[in-house]
């Protein structure tokens, strides 16, 4: 009698087994529910954290003098940042494109925290410069941090990439010869890339100066390998000069590189 | 036998607490039960993945023009967020506006944007400018410029 009494049917087994079954797929159910969601809650915040995290800052436009224009971008926050877009927009009629049009450039290049870059961006038109109407310059990044810049007359000022953009620079010179010197007219293009190149010409990725009177030019870098190259465009097209590679290194901070004038 | 009759009857602790939380996880199973049968449970994590989609969801107006000779606002708009998300209402000035989706370059192309994909938007204004631009996606979030 006792025996039987301890003893559970088939059907209550079954009863039991099921009744834990659904509980625990009940459970399991909303315990994913709203583990997946928090996760995705804590994913939104940390995403919103680094955009706010985020700076960057257009701090000028080193050279302007071609249709090729140049800017100068600063990492001022504590994270890498992603520059993908820069957009170039007219105020003014004289710009050489109707007030509000927009020009823009897909960019894809990463800031490290504190690093500043110049890019170059071929524009079509000279940038336009002027304290109230010049051209705006806006930057931005892949998690929606911009940064803009009016492009005035203090900001847009010509001249090389000095080392308020980066620690050093690459100085490039022609110098005269006896019979062969270096005339008024005498114009070039100056030419350089973070590698070492010994192509006669440079290759596509070269960053180019504006088209320069003087024999004298110079770009700001950091420390690494440099193939630098000078063409003369004026009075007419002529003579190429480099490659020549150089490494700018702690010891040798802003190197000079010097070509012969031919003539 | 009088003391073993006693006995008999008493029931342990453990039956106890076993027969409590049987009643409690009967009561609790069938109230999501009734909860699932009402459609409030579906409700209920419907809404909390709408709320997470809305956290993770950011669109920005990177840039915002006005084209005269084409009466056009265009405006370039990128998803900065974590999901897909679509831009489906456009406001200038409190107006509702019919926005045209295309590419950066100018091809035609849906208004869903993958994370980090961008588009432009063109609108057609009713009246003159300065114009306020509110762009709004299907899950409510807004970005807006105000272009002169």
């Amino acid at each position: 009698m006792a025996f039987r009494k301890n003893k559970r049917g088939l059907a209550t087994i079954l009863g039991i087994v099921m009744f834990i079954g659904i509980a625990f797929i009940i459970m399991l159910t909303l315990v994913t529910n709203a583990s997946n969601n928090n996760l995705a809650m804590i994913e939104a915040v940390q995403h919103r954290d680094k955009r706010l995290k985020e700076s960057i800052q257009i701090t000028s436009f080193p050279v302007i003098e071609s249709t090729t224009f140049q800017y100068a971008i600063e990492n001022t926050g504590p994270l890498a940042v992603h520059i993908v877009a820069v957009y170039v927009k007219s105020e003014n009629a004289s710009s050489g494109a109707p007030i509000g049009n927009v020009t823009w450039r897909a960019t894809d290049f990463w800031l490290a925290a504190g690093e500043s870059l110049v890019q170059q961006v071929d524009l079509g038109r000279e940038l336009f410069k002027h304290d109230t109407t010049g051209d705006l310059v806006t930057v931005a990044t892949e998690r929606g941090t911009q940064a803009t810049l009016r492009c005035t007359l203090a900001t847009g000022g010509g001249g090389s990439v000095g080392p308020y953009v980066k620690p050093y620079s690459i100085g490039i010179s022609i110098i005269d010869t006896p019979g062969h010197s270096v005339g008024t007219n005498d114009r070039f293009v100056y030419y350089i890339v973070a590698r070492v190149c010994y192509d006669a010409t440079p290759p596509a990725d070269a960053l180019m100066s504006p088209t320069r009177l003087g024999p004298d030019y110079s770009f700001g870098c950091h420390r690494g390998w440099y193939t630098v190259w000078a063409h003369q465009v004026s009075p007419t097209t002529k003579d190429w000069y480099g490659p020549q590679p150089l490494e700018v290194k702690y010891d040798t901070p802003s190197p000079q590189v010097t070509f012969i004038f031919k003539g | 036998m009088n003391m073993k009759k006693q006995r008999r009857k008493r029931m342990g602790v453990s039956t106890v607490i076993s027969n409590v939380l049987m009643i409690a996880m009967v009561t609790a199973m069938f109230a999501i039960a009734l909860l699932w049968s009402t459609g409030h449970l579906s409700a209920l994590t419907s809404s909390w993945t709408t709320q997470t989609d809305r956290s993770r969801e950011v669109i920005v107006i990177e840039e915002g023009s006005y084209d005269s000779s084409a009466n056009k606002i265009i405006l370039y708009v990128r998803n900065v967020g974590l999901i897909t998300v679509k831009v489906n209402v456009a406001y200038v000035n409190e107006a509702q506006a019919s926005p045209s989706y295309y590419t950066p370059t100018g091809g035609s192309r849906a208004a869903e944007l993958v994370p980090k994909d961008m588009l432009m938007i063109k609108l057609t204004p009713s009246g003159s400018g300065p114009y306020t631009v509110t762009i709004i996606t299907e899950r409510g979030i807004t970005d807006q410029i105000v272009i002169r």
